[in-house]
């Protein structure tokens, strides 16, 4: 009982993580726009945003952070490191499809990740966590959702 | 269709990183994980920013700097950090899924500071993505 609750209140503080990092990406996503319609192209605009963000990261770091430097196994270094790359990838691209697409379909087509991050854990990771059909379910109305929302805003 | 295939890779990107800092962080400090995925992204970013508009990169004037700050600090910092948090204590599927409402977030503020309208279809994806976020969080 007590374990249930614990692992409750665990995901109501990962949720409430969630809601902080989307408000936050939403925000800077209107910055963003007018960075890169007035500043600067859009890959300068992540290469120097990605640059103050690792800046403002090291100045406010506790420092038991830097503790675990030594820490940490190998593999956890191998998949931070490919955590990184692949964010690059996925803003390179995200960018790269604004030239060729209108910005409501390529926001509606690219907000389809957590469903292939579902499916990705399906399918190669259960061990990590596993899937519900009702997650699946309200991740697919989300993205669902997410795409009117643009298509609206669009139109 | 172009725009759409590099859309679908932009997904895959955004999956795999959400994928792969669950796994990191099974064994590493959540700040200290971020920091070392903003490194890694970074010396990518720089190299191919480079590459691309090599000019660009030594001519940025302050006010330009000033702006690429503000989006450096909500999008990493604050989204980054955040995210892999979430990420870490509610686990991919639930996390990312909750994070992907970001555009809905961003709407509301261009509708509150840029004066932007609501449509109807806005309206009706709100609710399904609120539908869809309490059928995520209303489960044990």
């Amino acid at each position: 009982m007590r374990l249930q609750a614990a692992r409750r209140r665990r995901a109501l503080y990962g949720y409430a993580a969630a809601l902080v990092a989307a408000v936050s990406y939403g925000t800077g996503a209107i910055i963003a726009k007018k960075a890169v319609t007035d500043m600067a192209s859009p890959m300068t605009t992540t290469a120097f945003s990605l640059l103050f963000g690792m800046l403002v990261m090291m100045v406010v770091l506790p420092g038991m952070s830097y503790r675990d430097m030594t820490g940490a196994p190998r593999r956890s270094y191998v998949y931070i490191a490919l955590a990184g790359i692949s964010g690059v990838w996925g803003v390179g691209f995200f960018h790269l499809a604004l030239i060729d697409a209108p910005v409501a379909l390529v926001t509606t087509v690219s907000s389809s990740y957590p469903l292939m991050a579902i499916a990705m854990i399906h399918f190669f990771m259960q061990r990590l966590e596993r899937v519900t059909l009702r997650t699946a379910l309200g991740s697919a109305l989300v993205v669902a959702g997410i795409g009117l929302v643009s298509v609206g805003q669009a139109g | 269709m172009i725009g759409i295939v590099f859309s679908l890779l932009a997904a895959s990107g955004f999956a795999a990183t959400a994928v792969f800092a669950r796994t990191a962080l099974q064994r590493m400090s959540t700040p200290y994980g971020t920091l070392l995925s903003l490194f890694v992204s970074t010396v990518a970013a720089m190299i191919i920013a480079a590459a691309l508009h090599p000019g660009e990169i030594t001519g940025l004037g302050w006010a330009a700097l000033g702006w690429l700050f503000l989006v450096g600090l909500f999008n990493f910092p604050l989204g980054r950090m955040f995210n892999y948090t979430s990420v870490r204590l509610a686990g991919v599927s639930k996390a990312s899924t909750v994070v992907a409402t970001s555009p809905l977030f961003a709407t509301v503020l261009a509708v509150i500071f840029l004066g932007e309208k609501v449509s109807a279809i806005s309206l009706v994806g709100t609710l399904a993505v609120i539908g869809g976020l309490a059928l995520i969080l209303n489960q044990e």
